[in-house]
């Protein structure tokens, strides 16, 4: 297929399939569509990033950089207050992220919220943190056993295939452990754990057997098999420099990964710098019949045509572009008979950690940046297990390494010891931080602004979304125990943190649950194949269609319920029924 | 420098890893590919600095910027690799001092210039620059120790040895002279033994 062909969409015909968004979920539901031989229209907000050639900074040094990687304070005020607060924001990888200054949003008094954006071909499956873990059953079943939200309408086993299949794909790196709390992931060879860390891992298997602690598993080709290399993929290097993006494809992305077998199908067409205004509701037939878009640059409108449309513009641009669906039927946002659509929103709750030297191995170091830490997976994982001050638990992530410049810079010292001391490794020391899950509540919501609109006359989101006490105790109690289990395995000099007033929700950039599954059309909006009790031919397949967040990074588990879905869409297309 | 034999048994694996990557690579992307992601800069050793301007300043006048000079290679001296004054670490913090600091930390570095300067004339009747190396090095340790310099000119001097830090393992030869600067790693390896002639890390995800 001519790339000309690839980016020339069509007004006037109708599409077997409209997938608004083109990351994480957009490039797995374009993929597996097309490659069931339907014709698919994927919708980017963004411009379009082209695989390598677009990577611009990649592998510069930062004195190549003026400010030396860091971004400038006059542009950060102007354009990138709101993205200047992710790590991973910086010189090098600010075109990966959305401009503040083009993309407004309103918050609560006293409920500051972070929205961080990657509207661009790829999304942020670009700068994604790559980390994947599968939910266990007892993530499926903690609604249920606790009482906290709806019952998620699927089991673990519902799941378990797609998610192999995902895996296989995409190349998830990693070990398999064997635990019931974090299920095994058909995985490629994992990375290495340096001493310090086996150290640990032997300490922890001593003083607390509940709680393992295992190799981080990642979205990355520690080994390139042939399957990856036919894609154009070859093996991970371990620059960890992954969000300026990596023209090794080594890491999972849309562009590495699901896009090249897409576009090879003949059967995709792409359209960028379309912002969809809305899906467009054919009342008599009870049908999506396709989307309103605004165009990017021009401001002009067009609308695009399907059989069915399939919502992957991440949980936030989905839930606002089903909020600004309104019709007769729909007044509140399409598919929201239920009336939670815009509810129950959820992060991760980043917000605890702790750090502690470790003693001795003076004669060991490491080479490369490893593109992944160590993990302890949650261990009050069912409600026995739980505190009993609060609900639910956390994972750990982590990692073990030697003090450099960054960290002994502050140190007294002037000279040639001073400067010898800064270019040889120091001190060991072993960190951890907390991935806390937050409850599900109706209370968290965003919604449409009611007169605020951004440039291209969308609504602006209102965000009212707080973490409560029950996150609040839950990053107390991480930190007390994180400075137990790092004394108890032989660190000094252990301190530890809590963050929760100066971190607001969204700044782990893993929100989920505004349009929810459930078994009951009454308190939810999809069914358990991402499906809209009201409106058949809808579908949500990212973040949004939570029930309840879990601990683990949720990637994984968007793409395993996208090709899920589509599996099911097109079985149900085949059957005449949609 | 690489003597014992565990790291060059390491390199040794090191080589054959990267051709074998190499040959992968150009198979995949072909070797137009390979010169996008493989730039010379990155591949071979790191041009020496070549100094930069400083006749236009943005914070600071000449002549706190000449005392700056002064300071940033008191702190890290020339020794078998450039001083932080070779890279124009002085040249650098008045330009990052403008760009990505406020007004309360650019008035931190002028004080302390200021306050240097004064208990350098007080205590040996001339101004810093015309010290000694040794008593140079002396008047910072002073400063580091409270001896002579109060604490706000302690902590206002720490702020500044950190942008002197920073902007010394941030420039080319202090990432890549001073520091070992892997620009691709071919992997991650756990264990490395340590030796006399190991580097920390220039190379880093996040600076």
């Amino acid at each position: 297929m001519q790339i000309n062909d690839l980016f020339n969409s069509d007004t006037k015909k109708q599409y077997d399939v409209l997938v608004v968004g083109s990351g994480m979920t957009g490039g797995w539901a374009a993929k597996e569509f097309t490659e069931r031989g339907f014709s698919t229209l994927m919708i980017e907000r963004g411009r379009n990033v082209e695989h390598r050639k677009d990577y611009t900074n990649e592998n510069k040094g930062p004195w190549t950089f003026p400010e030396r990687t860091r971004v400038n304070n006059l542009l950060i005020e102007q354009e990138y207050a709101v993205q200047s607060t992710c790590y991973a924001f910086n010189a090098s990888t600010k075109q990966f992220f959305g401009n503040d200054r083009d993309l407004p949003y309103t918050t609560k008094p006293d409920k500051p919220f972070n929205w961080i954006r990657g509207n661009q071909l790829g999304g942020k499956s670009l700068t994604w943190h790559r980390q994947t873990y599968r939910m266990s059953e007892y993530d499926f079943t903690a609604n249920k056993a606790d009482g906290y939200g709806n019952d998620w309408p699927i089991r673990y086993n519902d799941l378990a295939s797609w998610y192999s299949y995902v895996e296989k794909h995409a190349g998830i790196s990693g070990n398999r452990d064997g635990l019931k709390q974090l299920p095994d992931s058909d995985t490629l060879p994992p990375f290495q754990m340096n001493v310090v860390e086996h150290e640990m891992q032997k300490q922890f298997a001593k003083h607390f057997p509940d709680r393992p602690l295992i190799i981080g598993r990642a979205a990355h080709l520690s080994v390139a098999t042939d399957y990856h290399m036919q894609h154009g993929r070859v093996m991970c290097q371990a620059r960890d420099e992954c969000q300026k993006g990596c023209s090794f494809g080594a890491y999972f992305s849309t562009q590495s990964s699901t896009l090249p077998l897409a576009a090879a199908t003949g059967k995709l067409t792409i359209a960028v710098n379309s912002v969809v205004h809305s899906v467009i509701y054919d009342e008599a037939k009870n049908r999506a019949v396709g989307v309103r878009v605004i165009d990017e640059e021009t401001m002009e409108t067009r609308e695009y045509f399907a059989k069915v449309v399939f919502l992957c513009a991440s949980t936030i641009g989905t839930t606002q572009i089903m909020l600004n669906s309104k019709s007769k039927r729909f007044p509140n946002g399409i598919a929201n008979s239920s009336g939670v659509l815009g509810h129950y929103f959820m992060d991760h709750n980043y917000n605890a950690g702790a750090s502690g030297d470790i003693e001795g191995f003076d004669d060991e170091y490491y080479s490369g940046r490893r593109p992944t830490g160590i993990y302890v997976p949650n261990f009050q994982y069912e409600p026995k297990r739980y505190k009993k001050h609060y609900a639910r638990g956390y994972a750990l992530g982590g990692s073990a390494q030697r003090a450099d410049w960054k960290g002994m810079g502050q140190q007294d010292g002037i000279g040639k010891n001073f400067k010898q001391k800064m270019t040889k490794p120091g001190k060991w020391n072993f960190s951890f931080y907390a991935q806390g899950e937050m409850l599900p509540r109706f209370d968290n919501a965003v919604r449409l602004h009611p007169s605020k609109t951004d440039k291209w006359g969308m609504p602006q989101l209102e965000f009212d979304v707080e973490w409560s006490d029950n996150e609040r105790l839950m990053m107390e109690d991480c930190a007390n125990e994180c400075e137990t289990m790092l004394k108890k395995s032989g660190a000094t000099n252990v301190s530890s943190y809590v963050s929760i007033d100066q971190k607001p929700p969204g700044s782990a950039i893993h929100e989920v649950g505004t349009a929810r599954m459930g078994r009951d059309k009454k308190d939810s909006i999809l069914n358990g194949y991402n499906q809209s009790h009201d409106i058949p031919n809808l579908f949500v397949t990212d973040g949004a269609s939570y029930c309840s967040s879990a601990t683990v990074n949720p990637s994984l588990t968007f793409m395993a319920l996208t090709v899920r879905a589509v599996d099911y869409c097109a079985r149900e297309m085949a059957q005449g029924r949609l | 420098m690489l003597t014992p034999s565990r790291v060059s048994k390491n390199t040794h694996v090191d080589d054959s890893h990267r051709r074998q990557f190499l040959k992968q690579l150009s198979a995949v992307i072909g070797s137009s590919g390979i010169a996008l992601v493989a730039s010379p800069v990155a591949l071979t050793h790191a041009e020496m600095y070549r100094k930069v301007s400083t006749n236009t300043t943005k914070v600071l006048s000449r002549e706190q910027l000449a005392l700056l000079a002064y300071v940033c290679s008191t702190v890290i001296p020339r020794t078998d690799t450039p001083s932080a004054a070779d890279v124009d670490c002085h040249g650098f913090i008045d330009h990052q001092l403008y760009h990505c600091h406020d007004k309360t930390q650019q008035m931190k570095v002028k004080n302390f210039l200021a306050t240097l300067n004064e208990v350098c004339e007080l205590q040996h009747q001339m101004p810093f620059s015309d010290l000694s190396e040794t008593l140079k090095q002396i008047m910072l340790e002073a400063v580091e120790s409270e001896q002579g310099f109060s604490a706000d000119a302690k902590w206002n001097f720490k702020f500044l040895k950190s942008l002197i830090v920073f902007g010394y393992f941030t420039s080319e030869a202090g990432a890549t002279q001073a520091l070992s600067y892997q620009a691709f790693p071919g992997g991650y390896k756990g264990s490395v033994k340590v030796t006399p002639s190991t580097k920390s890390w220039g190379s880093l995800n996040y600076y």
